[in-house]
């Protein structure tokens, strides 16, 4: 960084400081006596750049201010040669009021775009693109007047800094703190394994019983099913038993009921009793009645239930057959057909009044052909016997009276012929009609006599509700004809042998049959009973025995579904803990990364300590005889800055504190050099001005005007100085670039040097 | 005189040959993860100065008062 122009308002003493067009290169020396504002001028730039001063460790800021002034400004114009844009012309502005009010802004020349505004983007631009910070600035480029003569611990602490050892340190500690949370967090994840694992081992114990458990669990199911089902067939049995025992009651009042009943009532309940003992029969052959003498007795109930069936069957046959024998006779006499007695009788009775309309239309006939035979008979024998008659009464006249005669007396015998043909004919119909009257008769008698059996057969077939199969067979008897009596003589024959009887029983009968079997229902209902108990009995052992199974089956089944939770759990575990692991793992990576990095930093720390004191020396040994003409030559400096200087009458090194003031006052400003020209090397790497604030105090002139005139030839970076000199005689000016004079009573301050440094260039380095 | 991230690389490339010819590429491997990280740390440092405490305490006592944020 080079300065170009310093311009001032209201600082201090000046209330107008304008130094414009500064050289870039070269010794500018600042004279004056005490209290000219010499000293000011390098508070100025330090005020631009950093807002604060050496003075304002003392007083605030705000006491800078020019007498009499409100406020106080500084503009500095400075060239900054970057790497990566080049060349750039800033300037700074800060300005302060006495209330305390500060501003400050960086602009790019010669377009005045604003870089950078207010106190922290000025200081991060600052410390980012120049390169340093106050305490930096004010150790490698502004040398203090009150500055120790000695290296101290600041200027320790700057070489670090400077150097990069202290950051290095910096970045150590900070890498070694992220490592002990890296190793804390590593300590948890561990702790946290091992307790997962802890948990997993007790998982373990318990799941290494699941295939005894699964095993156990099978079995207890199985002896659970199997118990459950005999339980159930118990169940199943004592509740057909009961079943039984209910029917069983209800059976014997149905056989009682059952001797005593006719009819339908009779075939429905044989019919119900037989399904039912059928059934019974049925689960007794199954094995769900498993029971012998049940059986027996039932099947000995249910034989004589079909017997009684079968019976009533052939029965039901007969009275089918006195049905049909009853209808066929209804269908004679009332059918549809002209076959039917009913229809004949009405077509004859027709026939019979059709007969008689006709005969009356025939006898009229008669009569007139009788008529008409009569009157011209008469008139034939008239005329026959009285010729002159017709005449008499002037019937015609010219006309023989035979022929007339004899025209009556053909008329007379056409009305003959008449009334003989008509009487032909009416003697025939009315031969017909007393044959019809005759047929009206008999079919008369047939329908009385029809009806009269169709009666019978309805009365015979009340009997089937009111009368027994023996009061039905001679009752029938007394009106069965054709077929229905062949069967009833079938039906008479096989009526023992129906009901299973001694043939030669004749009056056995179907209630005798059932009464018989009451007594076998009584048995069976007894041995239903008594099993019954029994299936109660085994049921509550079953369910005794059910419950404990259940008991055992639901304990292991908790102990199986425990074991399976833990199972899960352990899995889950197990994958937590690998994940544990991973992450582990990961941030023991990290920390074997870090500890690498920490030890790459304290390797280059030592490094860079170690070439500290070997760089500084070879900087100093450029700097040292110039300053001590050249009575001084080596020197060598350890890396916390301890210097020794050979000695030529010692032959030896020696500490600096054993030299003479002013050769050490030479030393301390070799060293300083020496850091400045370390700094730009490794840090800043461009052009730099420095600030010297009265260097020379205790040097004699002739090493001043050496210093002087070697300043100039340092190093290509170092090329501008402000040398400060409260008194300077004239060699020393002669061998100063460019002077800038100050007095005690001058306030104003404005120095033009353009005319002394024409065509001036600057590089970046 | 180099500056601090260029003598950190020096220091890294000299190791990582020394691990190139007897190190295992695992070694090589944490060489290089660390030294990223060093660098990314020793970088943050230099931005802000090294020890910011440290650094405050000395402008308080060599600078004396500056202009507040």
């Amino acid at each position: 960084m080079i300065i170009r122009s310093i311009n001032a308002e209201n600082f201090m003493k000046f209330s107008r400081l304008n130094l414009s067009r500064l050289p870039g290169r070269g010794v500018i020396g600042i004279i004056g006596p005490n209290e000219s504002g010499k000293s000011t001028i390098g508070e100025a730039i330090l005020f631009a750049f950093f807002g604060r001063t050496k003075m304002s460790k003392e007083c605030p800021l705000e006491s800078l201010i020019h007498w009499g002034s409100e406020f106080m400004r500084v503009e500095i114009d400075f060239i900054l040669c970057d790497r990566a844009q080049g060349r750039r012309q800033l300037r700074i502005y800060r300005e302060i009021d006495r209330f305390g009010t500060n501003y400050a802004k960086i602009l790019e020349l010669p377009g005045k775009e604003e870089v950078a505004r207010g106190n922290l983007e000025v200081t991060a631009f600052i410390q980012g693109q120049v390169g340093f910070d106050f305490f930096e600035f004010q150790h490698a480029f502004y040398h203090d007047q009150y500055g120790s003569r000695l290296v101290d611990d600041s200027q320790r602490e700057f070489l670090e800094r400077m150097t990069g050892v202290r950051q290095m340190d910096s970045a150590t500690k900070r890498i070694k703190t992220e490592i002990e949370q890296l190793e804390r967090e590593f300590g948890h994840y561990q702790k946290d394994i091992g307790r997962n694992l802890k948990q997993i081992e007790h998982f373990s114990r318990t799941i290494e019983r699941l295939p005894d458990l699964r095993e156990e669990e099978e079995r207890t199911i199985c002896e659970y099913d199997r118990v459950k089902e005999t339980a159930e067939l118990h169940s199943r049995t004592r509740d057909a038993y009961s079943g039984l025992l209910g029917s069983g009651n209800s059976s014997g009042q149905r056989f009682a009921q059952l001797a005593a009943a006719r009819g339908a009532q009779l075939e429905e309940g044989v019919s119900s009793l037989l399904a039912d003992y059928r059934e019974l029969q049925s689960r007794c052959a199954e094995g769900e009645l498993d029971d012998a003498e049940l059986a027996e007795g039932a099947a000995r109930i249910t034989g004589a239930l079909e017997r009684t069936n079968e019976f009533l069957e052939v029965y039901r046959d007969l009275r089918r057959t006195f049905i049909e024998a009853r209808e066929t006779l209804e269908s004679d006499l009332y059918g549809g057909g002209e076959g039917s007695l009913k229809a004949r009788l009405n077509e004859q009775e027709l026939e019979r009044a059709d007969l008689a309309a006709t005969l009356k239309g025939r006898f009229k006939w008669l009569f007139g052909g009788g008529a008409l035979f009569v009157i011209f008979a008469g008139l034939a024998a008239a005329f026959a016997l009285s010729p002159g008659l017709p005449e008499k009464i002037g019937l015609v006249e010219g006309i023989k009276p035979a022929y007339l005669s004899m025209a009556c007396g053909v008329a007379g015998l056409l009305g003959f012929v008449l009334l003989l043909v008509k009487y032909v004919g009416y003697r025939g119909f009315e031969s017909r009609r007393v044959a019809i009257a005759k047929n009206i008769s008999i079919l008369k008698k047939q329908i009385q006599e029809t009806k009269s059996r169709i009666r019978d057969c309805l009365r015979l077939e009340e009997l089937k509700d009111s009368g027994s199969p023996r009061d039905y067979v001679e009752a029938g008897s007394e009106v069965a004809s054709g077929a229905a009596e062949k069967r009833l003589e079938e039906f008479r024959g096989r009526y023992s042998a129906l009901l299973g009887m001694d043939t030669d029983q004749d009056f056995g009968d179907y209630t005798d049959l059932i009464r018989k079997q009451m007594e076998n229902e009584k048995s069976c209902h007894k041995r239903i009973r008594n099993l019954s108990q029994g299936c109660a009995n085994k049921l509550k052992d079953s369910e005794a025995r059910m419950k404990k199974a259940q008991s055992s089956r639901d304990r292991i089944g908790n102990e199986l579904r425990e074991a399976e939770g833990q199972l899960a759990k352990k899995e889950t575990l197990e994958e937590k803990v690998a994940e544990f692991e991973s992450a582990a793992l990961k941030i023991r990576r990290d920390i074997d990364d870090r500890r690498t990095a920490c030890e790459l930093l304290q390797l280059c720390s030592a490094t860079t300590r170690e070439k500290v004191g070997p760089t500084l020396s070879s900087y100093l040994k450029c700097i040292l005889p110039r300053l001590t003409e050249g009575r001084y030559r080596d020197v060598k400096l350890d890396p916390e800055l301890n210097i020794q200087v050979f000695a030529d009458d010692r032959s030896d090194f020696i500490p600096a504190i054993e030299l003479s003031g002013g050769t050490n006052e030479a030393l301390m400003l070799g060293l300083r050099l020496a850091l400045s020209q370390a700094h730009v090397t490794s840090r800043a790497r461009q052009q730099q001005f420095l600030f010297l604030d009265e260097p020379f105090k205790m040097m004699d002139s002739t090493r001043v005007v050496g210093a002087l005139e070697s300043l100039g030839k340092l190093s290509e970076e170092l090329r501008q100085f402000f040398v400060v000199q409260p008194r300077c005689e004239q060699e020393q000016v002669d061998v100063l670039d460019h002077v800038i004079r100050t007095s005690v009573e001058l306030t104003k301050l404005e120095i033009d040097f353009s005319s002394d440094a024409p065509g001036e260039s600057f590089d970046a380095s | 005189m180099r500056g601090p991230v260029e003598e950190l690389e020096t220091v890294y490339q000299n190791r990582a040959r020394g691990l190139k010819s007897s190190g295992s590429q695992e070694q090589l491997d944490r060489l290089s993860r660390g030294f990223e990280i060093a660098r990314d740390r020793l970088s943050d440092a230099l931005v802000h100065g090294g020890d910011p405490g440290g650094q405050d305490d000395a402008r308080q006592d060599e600078g004396g008062e500056g202009l507040d944020g």
